[in-house]
Order: structure tokens, then sequence, then C-alpha cells
């Protein structure tokens, strides 16, 4: 009985990890004249951090930020005219991330303009555990999807490096 | 002793231009050949052979044209020889380094991947002209074709990288 | 023509070698082929042998070293493009915010 038992448990913390990620539209590269798929679970991260130099600003902070990450997914996609993609496919994976244990802490949306700007967060007991950012525009469209422990503050100074001027974020401030 | 010692001043020249010209030799095979691996060989070979070659230079300045020089025939050669173009899809070529500059990182990485279509000599051209920053005359010396060439051809290619952006994502003023 | 020539400046920036390249080619240098007086001595040629045996495994595993460096700068590079497009695209969102928050 023990074994049946160890097998369940395998299987749930395998639905437990799968579930922790997020399915993005899979057609979206082709009909994208350009696309970015970047995949790194958490053997990927453990690997790069070991050639991350420490002694190089930018390197470095990303060592430190990688350190107790899960994953990391960035789809990033650029389309050669506007409507190559729809509100269906955001709706997608915004239907993921929709009630606990995720919260929409930042959005902007403009039809006019047809852009989408939302950052979601996942927390349990107190703790960010994964990180969703939406971000759409007429001829392009990102997804980035970091999962693991997150500081605020880390999120704050990442827009503060690689040459990208700081967000000011007000970590646990919800904005509609 | 006397052998000793001028193998130990040669050590100590060929590690301080090793350590000097690195990033310029890999560069030029990388960008040329947008493949880590065979651009590593490709140095490595390079400054091997400089190794070599070192009590024949007469100075630094005929140091930096011997090593853009024998890059550059070496990945070109490499390209022919295999008779294949790089990979250029756009997810198997990690593109950022650390010292990020600002910009959009995927315009950058769409022209690297554009700058890999030209053909061989013309995308030699296009990296000398702006990794390195040489001028005309220059990279007419190194590859060892007249001036007038390389005028035309970067013309071209310049033309011809413009278009292909400006096609992709609309008018950049370029 | 000068964004587009800036753009490629910033595109074709130099980038570093992988790590340990130097010492790597310093290696290679330094153990290149020294001058050596062969004797047609048979326990020679056994060593030979063994020494032809312990170049080719020791070719396997630099193949296998170089490999591993290669995934891992590749790894490091999608790590560092992954959170460039981060940062970036937080950005966006900021404008956004901040052109809703101007309208309003």
């Amino acid at each position: 009985m023990r074994w049946i038992r160890g097998v369940s448990l395998s299987l749930l913390l395998l639905t437990a990890a799968a579930a922790q990620e997020i399915k993005f539209p899979a057609d979206l590269a082709s009909r994208a004249t350009e696309s970015v798929d970047v995949s790194l679970p958490g053997n990927m991260l453990q690997l790069a951090s070991k050639f991350l130099s420490g002694s190089k600003p930018d390197e470095a902070q990303a060592k430190k930020l990688i350190a107790n990450l899960k994953a990391i997914y960035v789809k990033a996609y650029e389309f050669d005219k506007p409507g190559q993609y729809s509100d269906a496919d955001i709706e997608s994976v915004r239907a993921q991330v929709r009630g606990a244990p995720w919260t929409r802490i930042l959005g902007a949306q403009s039809r006019k303009d047809g852009e989408t700007a939302e950052i979601y967060i996942k927390s349990e007991k107190d703790v960010i555990d994964g990180l969703l950012i939406i971000a759409a525009e007429p001829k392009e469209l990102t997804f980035v999807h970091i999962l693991g422990p997150i500081d605020p503050e880390q999120i704050a100074n990442l827009s503060g490096k690689f040459g990208i001027p700081k967000l000011n974020l007000t970590p646990g401030r919800k904005k509609d | 002793m006397v052998n000793v010692a001028a193998e130990a001043a040669r050590q100590l020249d060929f590690t301080e231009l090793l350590r000097e010209h690195q990033g310029m030799v890999f560069s030029i095979a990388y960008h040329f050949l947008r493949d880590r691996a065979v651009s590593e060989e490709i140095a490595q070979e390079v400054f091997l052979q400089l190794y070599k070659t070192l009590p024949s230079l007469e100075s630094p300045a005929h140091v930096l044209y011997w090593l853009r020089r024998a890059t550059c025939n070496r990945s070109i050669d490499y390209v022919r020889h295999r008779r294949l173009l790089p990979k250029v899809n756009l997810d198997d070529a990690p593109e950022l380094t650390a010292a990020a500059a600002p910009g959009d990182p995927m315009l950058s990485a769409r022209l690297r991947k554009l700058v890999t279509s030209l053909p061989p000599k013309q995308r030699m051209m296009v990296v000398l002209r702006y990794q390195e920053d040489l001028d005309p005359e220059e990279i007419a010396h190194v590859l060892n074709v007249p001036v007038g060439t390389v005028k035309s051809q970067l013309q071209r290619s310049l033309a011809m990288l413009r278009d292909k952006i400006e096609r992709t994502i609309g008018e950049m003023n370029l | 023509m000068s964004r587009l020539e800036d753009e490629l400046r910033n595109a074709l920036r130099r980038e570093e070698p992988p790590q340990g390249f130097a010492s790597r080619v310093l290696a290679r240098a330094e153990a290149g082929p020294a001058p050596r007086r062969w004797f047609a001595w048979p326990p020679l040629r056994w060593a030979s042998a063994l020494t032809a045996v312990a170049v080719i495994a020791g070719g396997l595993t630099y193949e296998r070293e170089r490999r591993m460096r290669a995934e891992g700068e590749r790894a490091k590079e999608q790590v560092l493009l992954a959170l460039h497009i981060t940062g970036s695209k937080l950005q966006f969102v900021k404008e956004k915010i901040h052109e809703m928050d101007s309208r309003r």
C-alpha cells in the first residue's frame, strides 16, 4: 500500500508542478514574423547561474534575482500588421490567473490604441510566488511568466538594470 | 638561460595580447557565424597561430591587423568549407550580453539575424565596419579587396538591411 | 542611414568569449608540439599507445566539457534576454499606467 501512496504523491506533485505553468496560445509563433520563446525551468536557471559572473554588475544582479526562482518563461511575438492576434488569445491567458491565488496589481487597457498592459502576482500567505506580465500592442504581444519567490523590490530593481529606467512599483498596491 | 628568458618574454607578450584582443577575435567570428562553440574554436585557432607567428610580427598595430585578417579568413573559410548559412532562428540565438545597452532588444536581435543572412564577404564587411569601426580603406586592407568594392558592398548591405527592417516593422526613420 | 548604423553598432557590440577562454588557449599553446626524441623501444610503443588512448579520452572529455560550457553560456544569455524583456515590459506597463492617469 505504501508504494501506491508513493506513486499517488508523485502524481500529485507532478500535477501541482504542471498546474503552476500557465498555458500560452500555441499558434502565435506561426502568425508572428518574429518570436522569442525562452523557457528556463529550474535546472536551466541553476546552470545559467554558474555562468553568470559575480564581478559584472548586470550579471551579478541577474544571478541574485534567479537564485530562488523555479522557472522563467517569456513568449514575445512581433507581427507584420495589426489584427494578427485577438483578444481571445490574451483572454485565454488572463482566464488562468483570474481569482486566488492570483491578483491583478496593475492594469491599463486602451481599446482605441489596441494596447493592454497588466501585471499579476500569485501570492500565498503573503509570499509572492509568481508573476505574470501581459504587454500587448497592435503589432506586438508579450507574456512574461516567472515562477518562484519574488521580492517586489527585486522586480522594481529589475527595471533599473539592463538599460531600463526604474519602475515605481509599490508592493501590495492594487490598481484596476 | 637566454632561450628561457626569451621564451618567457614571448609568453608574457602573448598572454597580454590574448587578454587584450580575445573579445575582438571572438566577436568577429561570433557575429559572422552566430555559433558560440564554433566561434570559440576559431578564436582559439587564431591565437594558437599567433603564438607561432608572434616573433615575426613587428608592432602592436601589426598584431591587430594580423589578428583581424586571420579571424576573417578562418571564419569565411569555415562557411565556404561547410557550405552552410549559419542558423538564423531567433529562438536559437542567445542574444544579449551582460553590458546591455539601451535600445530595443528585439530590433538588435533582428538586425543580427539579418546581418547573418548577407553573403560572406559582405557580412564580414558589415561586422568590421560596425563592430570594429574600421573605415573602408582599413576593411579593404584586411580583406584584400579594392576599396571601391568595400564601399559599394557596404552601401548595398545597408540598403538591404534597411529595406528588410522597414518591411517587417514599418517606417523607423532609419 | 545614421540611425540604422547606430542600431548596427549596438547590435554588433563586442562580446566576451566564454569563461575560461584565455586559460584554454594558454593551456593549448603551452602543450604545443615540443621537441621529442623517439626511440624504437617496445615499452615506449606501449607508452605511446596508452598516451594515444589518454589523448583520445582527454579529447572526449574536452568535447563534453566544451558542450557543457556552450550549454551554460547559452542558458546564461537566455536568462539575460528574459530579464531584459521583462524589464522592458515592466517599463511599458508603467508608461501605460502613467498615460491612463494623465487622461483622468
